[in-house]
């Protein structure tokens, strides 16, 4: 069969995600034959801390993307419907509690890949950051009767007030120390802090890494694209702290280096440079990245794919639960908009210089989709670049309609000056 | 009897004058008195700290009318409430106000505040955050920084720092409030029927926008005023007695209201935020006033489907709710895009199943929607309860 022509033009190196991504999920599965203890976490939380006990966790949002890229989500999200959650609601919820419904009706559907097939929790763990992570937990507790840790996030509402910010992270902290007991007490075991050590040593040496990679990414013309990056996520993610997710960013980064210096480029023509606003759809990564490189267009960055822990000099291992703190309860989702335009879309627009931005906003999650009317005219009007406000969903396809996001784009894009030079 | 009951109307009409044109009551009031006004947008924000710095405090209504301007702020997927406030207050409507206070109640009023910052700034505009694990350890202490954090602020936007008496006054003001709503609530489930829905839910929302001390004196000639009142719903006994609970933020449409008596129901309690929920929980009168509100916040009479618990009390709360009434049946009014109540919604069921409690739930919008296929719905529902 002929091999269809790419016109985007992937970084090699980002297929490793697959590896990694099976072994994560299959250790997960091994969990209950190991005698390991099982937490679900919903919302991008410490994963850290789990993963120096061995418990076998993953994040519910991450699984939900792959899922949805395995195209395996509708029964999960119909099941959860039947039982009562709104369609509203956010999809990456709705395939969550829709699995664990199905799962305890032992009808889990044949089709889902075997390393999804996450087991049962023996507890779950919730970081607050979007509002809803806690109302899904508590849906989650009532379906499985399992313990719940709950950790809240205040806002960071005052952007100038130190005395404001050092009390919300001790809030975080005091109850990252309440979560540690709670392990030690589903475990049955002291916490293991020279491994958490070990773990964030591994996070800052990906940091480092990462540091290096993101200069590279802000390269005119791109060599490595925000779809690629978005493939890379979960290993700064859900997979992070260990010595593939290190060499995973190391061939990243030294491909893309290499990329660079030899001229290779994500498109062949570069006309445009687009920054893409919070998160997108999971779905549909390979389309974009394609319609995109067709239109001569690079989707070259956006704050969602750069993930946590990206500045290495914030990643002390002697200091572990300062350096989760002063991560995890700080995401995007507890900030003002001010900070929001001036740290992820001024700031970014800039280094990526870019041509335009795409806002996109999931139907099934506000988070996603505040500020983006607002934030995109103060952006225009006061560096002079354009935007578009595109509504899709980041894990449910039905909310998505290709025509009409593909139109809109395809329009937005040829109003876009070209900066191409032959 | 005839003076009385013309009584009961004309208390009933101002609470009605206040609630069908907020704007203008809250213009004239200020006119006339001289003094601030600041809204607070729901469900929690402790109004007793805006009280005694000698302000008016006002829970914001939905706004009226259809959404036009907002639309260009805000999606047409959060919910209805949020879009018309935005609307209202884009349209100057709520230019009376000297200040705002925004709680960090769901996700979609977290934006609220910077869409307000963005384009239609108050003098006073301000973000309080409530801790949403009320049960934790680390959430009190918190709360009382946060909530000190506020009165400071108040304070010096006022010109006048909020002492721990004034605190107490307006505490005790409040108190008086709630005292006397409940003892209305009591009346009016020894006599269903006495009051219609939509005048029990007028009084919570008038409530919410005049002083306390008007309010309460209102109060207590209505409670004197209604002993003799002839009920507008007569023969209630025959009615399907109804408990109604939900609409977040935002009170029920007028129309699903009427629908509930039309056609044969009785509405002899509820849990709603323009209802009961408003007025539940006390504030305890101890040495430290914030503590009292703190206490008061963490520990609310009724749980909110927006706040965390260990454990989730909804369910058996309405079932308890709907037996102390002797209630046939609740209404459940989710407000549509209001994604906290909606996860709460299979947790209700799996306790009002088993309890027996018919059920009905609603969705409902700030724009039209289908009115003839909830009032089908709605008999349909009337029917079954009456049929058993």
């Amino acid at each position: 069969m002929e091999k269809k022509e790419k016109h985007h033009n992937k970084v090699e190196s980002t297929r490793l995600i697959q590896g990694i991504v099976k072994d994560f999920y299959e250790s997960v599965n091994r969990a209950p034959h190991e005698g390991r203890k099982v937490c679900w976490c919903v919302g991008a939380g410490p994963y850290e801390l789990f993963k120096a006990m061995d418990i076998g966790h993953f994040q519910t949002e991450n699984w939900g993307v792959a899922v949805t890229s395995r195209k395996s989500e509708r029964e999960m999200i119909e099941e959860s419907a039947r039982a009562g959650y709104s369609s509203d609601c956010c999809s990456y919820a709705s395939i969550n509690i829709g699995y664990a419904l199905l799962m305890q009706k032992g009808r889990i559907p044949d089709h889902l890949s075997p390393e999804l097939r996450v087991p049962k929790p023996d507890f779950l763990f919730c970081i607050n950051t979007c509002p809803s992570m806690a109302q899904w937990t508590e849906a989650l507790r009532e379906v499985f009767n399992v313990p719940a840790f709950i950790m809240d996030v205040p806002l960071f509402y005052d952007d100038h007030d130190e005395a404001h910010y050092q009390r919300n992270i001790l809030y975080a902290i005091e109850q990252l120390q309440e979560a540690v007991a709670f392990l030690e007490e589903i475990t049955g075991r002291p916490y293991p802090w020279e491994r958490l050590k070990e773990i964030q040593t591994y996070i800052k040496k990906a940091a480092i890494v990462r540091k290096e990679l993101f200069e590279l990414w802000c390269h005119k013309p791109s060599a490595i694209s925000y779809w690629d990056m978005a493939i890379a996520l979960g290993a700064a993610n859900v997979f992070r702290g260990t010595p593939e997710a290190v060499a995973f960013f190391t061939a990243i980064r030294d491909e893309v280096a290499d990329r660079i210096k030899r001229g290779i480029t994500t498109v062949r023509k570069e006309k445009h440079r687009l920054l893409w606003y919070m998160n997108h759809p999971w779905f549909k990564v390979g389309h974009l990245a394609e319609f995109f490189a067709r239109l001569d267009a690079v989707v070259v960055g956006g704050q969602y794919v750069i993930g946590p822990y990206s500045d290495p000099e914030r990643i002390d291992p002697d200091r572990p639960l300062w350096t989760i703190a002063e991560e995890h309860p700080t995401r995007p989702y507890v900030r003002t908009m001010k900070y929001k335009i001036e740290m992820f879309m001024k700031a970014l627009a800039n280094s990526f210089q870019v041509d335009g931005i795409v806002f996109h906003a999931p139907r099934t999650c506000r988070p996603n989709s505040w500020d983006h009317f607002d934030a995109g005219e103060i952006v225009k009007r006061e560096l002079g670049i354009p935007y578009i406000i595109i509504e899709a969903d980041h894990t449910d396809p039905q909310f998505y309609s290709e025509a009409e996001v593909d139109n809109r784009l395809q329009a937005f894009i040829e109003t876009l000056p070209s900066h191409h030079k032959e | 009897m005839e003076r009385e009951k013309e009584r009961a109307d004309d208390l009933l009409a101002v609470f009605r004058g206040t609630v069908g044109d907020p704007y203008g009551t809250l213009r004239k009031w200020k006119e006339s008195n001289g003094k601030k006004i600041i809204g607070c947008m729901p469900m929690q924000i402790p109004e007793e700290i805006i009280h005694a710095a000698g302000v008016l405090p006002v829970v914001i209504p939905e706004g009226d009318g259809p959404v036009t301007v907002a639309s260009k702020h805000i999606q047409y997927f959060f919910c209805g409430y949020a879009r018309s406030v935005v609307d209202s207050v884009l349209k100057g409507k709520w230019d009376c106000l000297d200040g705002l206070v925004t709680q960090d109640t769901c996700h979609t009023m977290r934006p609220l505040f910077d869409i307000i910052e963005a384009n239609h700034p108050f003098r006073y505009l301000r973000r309080v955050f409530m801790p949403v694990a009320v049960a934790k350890k680390q959430a009190k202490p918190f709360l009382l920084g946060e909530l000190e954090r506020f009165r400071s602020s108040l304070g010096k936007f006022v010109g006048k720092e909020i002492d721990d008496e004034s605190l107490q006054r307006s505490i005790s003001i409040y108190n008086e409030n709630r005292d006397l709503m409940t003892r209305l609530y009591d009346l009016r489930r020894q006599r269903p029927g006495l009051l219609t829905v939509r005048e029990m839910v007028d009084v919570t929302l008038a409530g919410m926008l005049m002083p306390k001390e008007e309010h309460n004196d209102l109060l207590k000639k209505l409670l004197t005023a209604l002993a003799d009142r002839t009920p507008p719903i007569p023969d209630a006994n025959n009615k399907v007695r109804l408990v109604l609970t939900g609409s977040l933020c935002e009170a029920p449409p007028a129309e699903l209201l009427a629908m509930t008596e039309d056609l044969g129901g009785v509405v002899v309690d509820d849990d709603l935020y323009t209802g009961s929920r408003y007025f539940l929980t006390r504030v305890p009168l101890i040495p430290n006033p914030i503590e009292g509100l703190a206490e008061a916040y963490l520990h609310m009479t009724a749980p909110c489907p927006t706040r965390i618990y260990p454990e989730m009390k909804l369910g058996p709360y309405l079932v308890d709710r709907v037996k102390r009434a002797e209630a046939q049946g609740l209404i459940i009014i989710l407000v549509k895009y209001c994604e906290a109540h909606d996860y709460t919604y299979p947790h209700m069921r799996r306790h009002l199943d088993p309890a027996g409690i018919p059920y009905l739930m609603i969705k409902t919008e700030h724009e039209t929607s289908s009115l003839e296929q909830m009032k089908t719905r709605l008999q349909a529902f009337m029917e079954i309860i009456r049929g058993r």
